[in-house]
């Protein structure tokens, strides 16, 4: 079915269709609205699981935890301050191995305080061991929870997963999206099937304390994080064979022939999309390469794209102070490029600009666009 | 502030010490806030059909309509939210998309 749906809607359609049996949840803009509609989804009977509303986004994540650690398929969502709130506990689910997914609109952190979006809020679960996706708009919000759920449960894997929307650009713009039928989505997502269990017949403790076994168990988790790289092409290309949409670890747009590629992530991609096509009747080669799967990172095949490009320009709505861009300081760590930091605290950013950034921008430096 | 779409090398960022720090030093100065520049409508009053019920200033959220025999928008305030325009019984405040000076 086809419907006119904003980001936050296509988030809580991703957590219907899979099913999810609980979702503890706390209220932060622009992230509200997901869990406003699950609330009225149970109320009208349409989604029969359970809404927890807690007294924090600590408490969310510790409830979330101890659900999917009980065997029920687990999701939440926040953003910004939340976040960071929760991060001690996003530590806790990787080590733990628990595949539950989250959704995150991104809004930039305080101090001064605002409510637009950049990503240093997802970007500093960087280390966490989640598996983490930028969505470029309310489709693949809604594609991508439902096969993080797919690749986070894989055996293979069992590491949490969370899906990243641009707040306001995404969380609250409205788009034509194809919600998958209920059907599809079962035959595509089995039900959720944990080995290691909290069941109260047979008690056992998970996360235990482990002095000398700690760095076996955080290699663990480091194992897992590059399985998920070759498992989540493959449930991209299930996926793509059940719903015909086709994903990626990494987008590359009009790169084969091009001198000038863009590296980005996330909803600036759609904009740099249309300055990448502005260039070309320009006469300038242009391309981009949109990174989809973060955590992994898709290093293998980043290569291959940027591989011989003369110009190669990273895109970041983030900042490491004293380092630069975020995205920028990953990738330059395979290919020689420059780093463009931009819309910081979701500051307007153009076509036109991104026009003017490819054209005045050299393969090296660092920058800053206001 | 920096200028608007201004590309500059990271070594040329300048630093501007307590400037930096995002602070308000006085009270009372959402007069100097423009809001005007959050408009993607814009009301504009047909004096000629107003029959002067001040409905518009009433009904202001922001008391962007002041009242000077008849009503006139305050657009360094008013963030278009056309309350006025749908409250008029006399359809006299037309709507208009907004691209002017006072909008950034």
């Amino acid at each position: 079915m086809k419907d006119l749906i904003d980001g936050n809607e296509a988030a809580a359609w991703g957590a219907r269709l899979c099913r999810v049996r609980v979702v503890p949840n706390f209220p932060i803009t622009p992230q509200t609205e997901i869990i406003e509609k699950l609330a009225e989804w149970r109320e009208k009977g349409l989604w029969d699981g359970e809404f927890l509303p807690m007294d924090s986004e600590h408490s969310v994540l510790s409830a979330a935890i101890a659900s999917e650690a009980a065997g029920a398929r687990t999701f939440t969502a926040s953003s910004s301050q939340g976040l960071l709130l929760m991060t001690e506990m996003h530590y806790v689910a990787s080590g733990m191995r628990l595949p539950l997914v989250m959704v995150n609109c991104s809004r930039g952190l305080a101090a001064p305080i605002t409510l637009w979006p950049d990503n240093n809020d997802f970007l500093s679960l960087r280390d966490s061991g989640w598996l983490m996706f930028f969505a470029q708009n309310n489709q693949e919000v809604l594609d991508l929870v439902i096969s993080a759920y797919r690749i986070s449960e894989h055996r293979e894997v069992l590491l949490p997963s969370i899906v990243n929307m641009e707040g306001f650009i995404l969380s609250y713009t409205r788009e034509i999206a194809e919600i998958p039928d209920q059907e599809e989505v079962d035959s595509f997502l089995p039900e959720y099937a944990p080995r290691v269990v909290l069941d109260p017949e047979r008690p056992m403790s998970l996360g235990i304390p482990s002095l000398h076994e700690y760095m076996y168990f955080r290699s663990q988790v480091h194992a897992a994080q590059r399985n998920a790289l070759r498992v989540s092409e493959r449930v991209f290309a299930e996926f793509e064979k059940t719903f015909g949409r086709k994903y990626s670890s990494v987008e590359g747009y009009r790169t084969e022939d091009a001198g000038l590629v863009f590296v980005c992530a996330g909803a600036l991609s759609t904009t740099i999309k249309a300055a990448v096509n502005a260039l070309r009747k320009e006469g300038v080669k242009a391309g981009m390469a949109r990174i989809v799967t973060f955590r992994p990172f898709p290093e293998k095949r980043l290569r291959e794209i940027l591989e011989g490009k003369e110009k190669i320009v990273v895109v970041d709505n983030s900042l490491s102070p004293g380092r630069g861009g975020i995205i920028h300081s990953e990738v330059s760590s395979i290919a020689d490029c420059a780093g463009v930091v931009v819309s910081l605290g979701g500051k307007h950013i153009g076509r036109d600009d991104f026009v003017k950034i490819g054209k005045k921008v050299d393969g090296k430096g660092r920058y800053w666009y206001f | 502030m920096l200028e608007e779409g201004k590309l500059i090398k990271e070594e040329d960022l300048p630093y501007e010490g307590v400037r930096g720090i995002p602070h308000i030093r006085e009270a009372g100065n959402a007069v100097r806030r423009r809001t005007g520049d959050w408009r993607i409508f814009r009301p504009e009053i047909e004096p000629e059909r107003c029959v002067k019920c001040k409905m518009c200033f009433l009904m202001c959220p922001d008391s962007a309509v002041a009242w000077k025999d008849g009503p006139e928008i305050d657009y360094f305030v008013c963030k278009g939210c056309l309350i006025c325009a749908s409250v008029c019984p006399v359809k006299a405040i037309k709507v208009v998309r907004d691209e002017g000076p006072d909008r950034r």
